[in-house]
């Protein structure tokens, strides 16, 4: 244990002993580094030794300069004391002298005023008072208290002290005298004076008020002569405006001249206050012209006269009181104009004098401020605006009943001469509406302007308006209306008591001119508002915008009229239509319903030789236009053409859609749409494209040589035309190609619906594939009947039904060899049919499968042709989908006699072609075909097929050898659908086929329909 | 063109002194200048306000109430589209006022007229004409009623905006009765003021 401690002790007395060997490593190494430095401070300390004289010698030189710069510090303030102390010195001296000549000029003065007033020279006694007044007051008193001679010098004070105000009492006194002497050049003497002797205001005050005086007998004289105008005067009517142009003249003038004096003696901005002051007079004198011309002119009488007619006319009908005559009011309506104006000018005229001295005189920006809020204070608050707005307002209540009337005059002798297509009363309106808003202008008030504004869009809009309006609403009598309309027009009018009964003419007349200027007066309202604004900026040029906005929303409300108008004229267009166009113009096309439009060349040929329908049409428009063109304005003639043209093209559109077309019908049709739209846009100076734009569509797809062709015009890529027809449209247009030429089945899909074999839905779905499919040699539109024969051999499934019919017309179109030329009289056929047996057994199986039986009858091969008996054979079928469809269709084929010379009769493509359509193509079940008397070569053949047919089609043919017997026969075809030969219990085969014969020819017409239709498919 | 959807005109009639020109300075320009003075005419002002995303244009034509501009005053009745009858609510005889005001309103404006009756200076102490006597006057008189202070700004905001949204509404369901069912004032003639004037619609 020990012994362990000791180790461990040991060990670490080790390390300690390692750490201080180490520690006296680095000691040693610094001893070195330190006396390795030795050397080299004890030289920097020597250098250091050597420097400390030549510091001594630098403390002292700056000792010695700072010394210095305090000295010359010291002397330069002192300098500058005595350059203040002689300053001052100046100063004193200055002040000294001012007071001296102060003094000596007071000495002077006190001297000189004294003899100044006794000698009468107020004007250097003013002149003497001015300087002592100049002088600093209380610095004059202060050197009095210096100085010895006081007494002497506060005599001369006192002495200037009374001067002054015995020569303001002198000055005020002798103004008075010079005032009651109308001393002109006295009064102007001492207006002088006022000023030198600081009394400014009381100067103003006392000459104002003697201009006031002049200005007031002026006034009264002017005023007196104008009442003693005789009645007789040329200025008589406007003889109180006159007055006032007199004294605002008077005042204007008085103003100019006097302006100078005061600008000189009183300096500018003074002006106001001289004005206030004749302000007042001009105020007393407006009022008593106001005063003398209510009295006269009877205005509150009228005015109360024309309030309570106001008053009456709208309460009740009844206004038997004396009106007014609005044409007495034009010359009382002039005067108030011109009075009013007159006003305003004044109010101007001060306003802008006032301005201007303000801005030359008043520096001070704060200063004119309060003095152009004095002015405005003074002119709101004179009676001479309030004199001018009771003018205003009268003005107004005339000016207001003046138009009112003479529009209401305007409107009741309305007349028409001959020749004119607007009567009298849109002529005298405006212009009455002209004249009043023009004398609203002459007042040179924008509310006066204003108001007149808004009235006369009230008088347009109600007054106006109304009549033209009431006016049309009694309609167009048309002499193609029936009776009990042109009966009740007849009542109507009558009881407007406007008509005479029985002249029908005369008020068509009426409405025509109703109509006319009802176009006319929007004209009218658009020219006056233009020629209004400028005639406004005109007379007052310098609107803020403020002003100009208000105007600007009256004119917009005054031509917003046009709009109530144009609601009149489009009212009259909508009577016009329908009692002169519609009636008219509904017959003419439906003629076109008599045509016919499945027409044969030769047909074509007479029709264009013919009148055709459509020169017809436009012969007959054009009679009717013809009667209008040239009473209606034209604006209001295109107008009527359009609600025509609208007419007819709406009207042909719906005749067409009633009616079928052939190619050449569709021909015409499109020839008789462009001459039509020809002749309108002939007709007319706007564009009837657009209108025509649907007709100009239909009449396109039924003029086109293949119904397909239309994929030339549908659809998103170039070319493609903008449709103005949806595609159902589309489809029922495209169906009026085809619509004659139906495929009869005899029945309808409607029934195979209804018996729930196939569904409308389907139909439809397959009917909306047909239209987009893209496939060229498959028709835009299928029967429905032959699409639900489809939709039955596919079981309803839609897909398959698509591809069905698909094959279906692929094929007829590669072989036209077996499905085109289906006439029994062709050669081919008729040999065919005495080579074999072709036959159609007349009985269905118990599955409701059909089935046709063929076999040999001339075993010549030299007379056998492969294409005519597959060609028969399908029309075997054909024979089968005639009434109620079989569910599947079974081939029974006696191969005797088929021999390799048959063989070699047949040709492969063919033959794959007719077992794919059998297959895959047929709108019929292919549900077997038994193939009796087989032989070798018939194996032959069948190994041929079998390479391209598939497995399940195969399986439905079967190979019977030869010797089968009947009853086996029997078990696969029952009895009842064989013929006799076969152990059946039908005829002999003979017979049958005879009688299938039959059953061809009835289909014939089937066949020839259902290749064009097929053929209007272009491939 | 500015941008707006609407614009209808606001006029506002009352006795001279009820704060008409307060009433328009405050909302138009947020101010309420004392000593205004009467005013002269009309005057016009215009602001626009957004009511639910779409800006309208309120032109407000601030009549004079003296007697002697009532000939000016008149004229703008017929365009209006709402009047804003304004009295002072410290004031007995601006309230003995309304029956005549409205007779002048039934005859020049348009019986389609929005009116809103409004009774200003509610701030003052000295109220003559109880909350409830003009509210029960506006309702017999099928009106809107607010009491405001142009001075305290309080329901000018509100005033003016309320308009504008009932005008808005208005002009979107063209002509459809409005407010409360109780209107035996209205519809009595046939109005021969044309639509047309309603609402200028730009584009």
């Amino acid at each position: 244990m020990t012994e362990s401690k000791y180790a461990e002790l040991q060990k670490s007395y080790q390390q300690e002993l390692k750490k201080l060997e180490k520690e006296e490593d680095a000691l040693v190494d610094e001893l070195n580094n330190m006396l390795n430095h030795k050397v080299f401070l004890e030289d920097k300390i020597k250098g250091f030794a050597k420097l400390i004289p030549t510091l001594k010698v630098i403390k002292h030189e700056a000792q010695d300069l700072v010394n210095t710069i305090n000295n010359i510090s010291e002397s330069s303030e002192k300098i500058s004391g005595n350059i203040r102390s002689l300053d001052n010195a100046r100063n004193r001296v200055d002040e000294c002298q001012a007071r001296v000549s102060d003094l000596i000029d007071l000495e002077i003065c006190s001297q000189g005023v004294q003899t100044a007033i006794l000698d009468s020279d107020y004007e250097k006694g003013a002149a003497h008072v001015h300087r002592f007044l100049s002088m600093d007051q209380s610095l004059l008193k202060r050197t009095a208290n210096d100085m010895d001679s006081t007494s002497s010098m506060l005599k001369s004070v006192r002495t200037l002290q009374d001067a002054a105000s015995q020569l303001r009492a002198i000055v005020t006194h002798k103004f008075t005298e010079a005032v009651n002497a109308e001393d002109l050049v006295s009064i102007e003497r001492f207006f002088k004076i006022f000023p030198l002797l600081g009394l400014h205001e009381e100067g103003i005050k006392e000459f104002c008020s003697y201009l006031r005086s002049k200005v007031a007998v002026t006034a009264e004289k002017n005023l007196k002569s104008a009442l003693n105008t005789p009645a007789s005067d040329k200025r008589h009517t406007v003889v109180y405006a006159d007055t006032l142009t007199l004294l605002y003249e008077g005042l204007a003038r008085v103003t100019d001249k006097q302006q100078p004096l005061i600008e000189t003696y009183y300096g500018p901005g003074r002006l106001l206050a001289a004005i206030s002051i004749l302000q007042k007079e001009c105020d007393v004198q407006t009022k008593r012209v106001l005063l003398e011309w209510g009295k006269t002119r009877q205005i509150n009488k009228k005015i109360q006269m024309i309030n309570e007619l106001s008053r009456l006319s709208s309460s009740s009908s009844f206004n038997k009181i004396d009106r007014i005559e609005p044409k007495d009011l034009d010359i009382l309506i002039v005067e108030i104009t011109l009075m009013h104006f007159r006003i305003e000018l004044y109010i101007r005229f001060i306003h802008r004098k006032i301005m201007l001295d303000a801005e030359v005189g008043v520096p001070n920006q704060e200063d004119r401020n309060k003095i152009v809020k004095s002015l405005e204070q003074l002119i709101k608050n004179s009676d001479l605006s309030q004199c001018k707005h009771e003018l205003l307002s009268h003005y107004l209540r005339l000016e207001q009943y003046y138009m009112e009337e003479s529009v209401a005059k305007a409107v009741a002798m309305d007349s028409l001469e001959t020749g004119q297509q607007i009567s009298s009363m849109v002529d005298d309106t405006f212009f009455i509406i002209r004249k009043c808003i023009r004398r609203s202008i002459s007042t040179g008030s924008l509310d006066g302007i204003c108001v007149i504004i808004n009235n006369a869009c009230r008088v347009l809009e109600s007054d106006f308006s109304e009549v033209l309006r009431g006016r049309l609403r009694q309609g167009y009598p048309s002499g193609y209306l029936d009776l009990t309309q042109a009966y009740n027009v007849l009542q109507s009018s009558i009881q407007q008591g406007r008509l005479q009964s029985s002249d029908t003419e005369q008020s068509r007349m009426a409405f025509i001119v109703a109509l006319n200027n009802s176009d006319n007066s929007t004209e009218y309202v658009e020219a006056l508002c233009d020629n209004v604004l400028k005639e406004i900026e005109q007379a007052l040029p310098n609107l803020n915008d403020n002003d100009r906005g208000k105007l600007e929303s009256c004119l917009s409300g005054l031509s917003s009229v046009t709009i109530n108008l144009k609601d009149i004229i489009d009212y009259g267009i909508q009577q016009l239509r329908s009692s002169a166009i519609k009636p008219r113009i509904n017959p003419w096309v439906d003629q076109f319903l008599n045509m016919n439009h499945h027409l044969t060349d030769d047909e074509l040929s007479a029709y264009e030789a013919g009148e055709s329908f459509v020169q017809t049409l436009i012969m007959n428009l054009e009679t009717l236009l013809s009667s209008f063109k040239d009473v209606l304005t034209s604006s209001n003639y295109d107008l009527l053409t359009q609600v025509l043209t609208a007419e007819v093209t709406q009207r042909l559109e719906k005749v067409i859609m009633k009616s079928t077309f052939n190619r050449l019908g569709g021909l015409v049709l499109d020839k008789e749409v462009r001459s039509l739209a020809g002749y309108i846009t002939a007709t007319t100076s706007w564009s009837v494209r657009d209108k025509f734009a649907r007709l100009t569509q239909i009449a396109t797809v039924l003029n086109l040589e293949q119904v397909s062709e239309i994929y030339d015009y549908w659809g998103s890529h170039d070319g493609a035309l903008t449709w103005r027809l949806t595609p159902t449209e589309l489809r029922g247009v495209i169906a009026l190609r085809l619509e004659k030429m139906s495929l009869d089945f005899n029945f309808t899909a409607s029934e195979i619906i209804k018996e729930g074999k196939t569904t409308q839905a389907s139909v439809t779905e397959l009917k909306k594939w047909l239209f987009t499919n893209t496939e060229k040699f498959v028709p835009v539109t299928i029967q429905d009947e032959l699409i639900v024969l489809f939709l039955l051999s596919c079981d309803n499934d839609i897909e398959l039904a698509k591809k069905t019919i698909k094959v279906y017309y692929k094929i007829r179109r590669e072989c036209p060899d077996i499905f085109d030329n289906r006439s029994l009289e062709r050669a081919e056929l008729q040999k065919a049919f005495k080579t074999m047996r072709f036959v159609t057994i007349p009985v269905r199986t118990v599955n409701n499968d059909a089935v046709v039986y063929i076999s040999l009858r001339d075993v010549n091969t030299s007379n056998f042709e492969m294409l005519p008996s597959m060609k028969l054979s399908f029309m075997l079928m054909d024979t089968h989908q005639y009434g109620n469809p079989p569910d599947g269709i079974i081939f029974l084929v006696d191969m005797e006699g088929f021999t390799a010379m048959h063989l070699t009769k047949l040709r492969p493509d063919p033959i794959n072609k007719y077992f794919i359509y059998l297959s895959e193509g047929l709108p019929m079940k292919f549900k077997a075909m038994y193939l009796l008397n087989s032989n070798y070569f018939l194996e032959k053949l069948l190994g041929i097929i079998k390479m391209f047919l598939n497995q399940e089609v195969m399986k439905k043919i079967q190979v019977f050898q030869p010797g089968l017997s009947l009853d086996e026969l029997a078990e696969i075809i029952p009895k009842q659908c064989l013929p006799k030969e076969l152990g059946g219990e039908l005829e002999g085969q003979e017979e049958l086929s005879d009688k299938t014969l039959q059953l061809l020819r009835n289909r014939e017409k089937f066949w020839e329909v259902e290749e064009e239709l097929r053929k209007s498919v272009k491939c | 063109m500015d941008d707006y959807k609407f614009l209808f005109k606001v006029v506002l009639v009352g006795n001279a002194g009820v704060g008409k020109t307060c009433l328009v300075r405050r909302f138009t320009q947020g101010l309420f200048p004392p000593g205004q003075g009467a005013t002269i005419g009309v005057d016009f002002m215009i602001k626009t306000v957004e009511v639910g995303n779409e800006k309208v244009k309120l032109q407000i034509w601030d009549t004079a109430g003296q007697e002697r501009f009532r000939s000016i005053t008149q004229s703008y009745y017929r365009s209006a589209h709402a009047l804003i009858l304004v009295y002072d609510i410290s004031s007995q005889p601006t309230f003995d006022c309304l029956p005549d005001w409205l007779r002048e309103i039934e005859e020049y404006a348009s019986n389609k007229v929005l009116r809103i009756l409004v009774g200003n200076k509610i701030d003052r102490e000295d109220r003559e004409i109880p909350a409830d006597v003009g509210e029960e006057f506006a309702e017999r008189h099928n009106m809107y009623y607010l009491e405001t202070s142009a001075k305290e700004s309080d329901n000018v905001e509100k005033l003016f905006m309320q308009i504008a949204e009932d005008l808005m509404k208005q002009a979107r369901t063209r002509d459809l009765p409005r407010y409360d069912s109780n209107n035996q004032t209205l519809d009595g003639k046939t109005s021969t003021i044309s639509d047309s004037s309603c609402c200028s619609r730009l584009q």
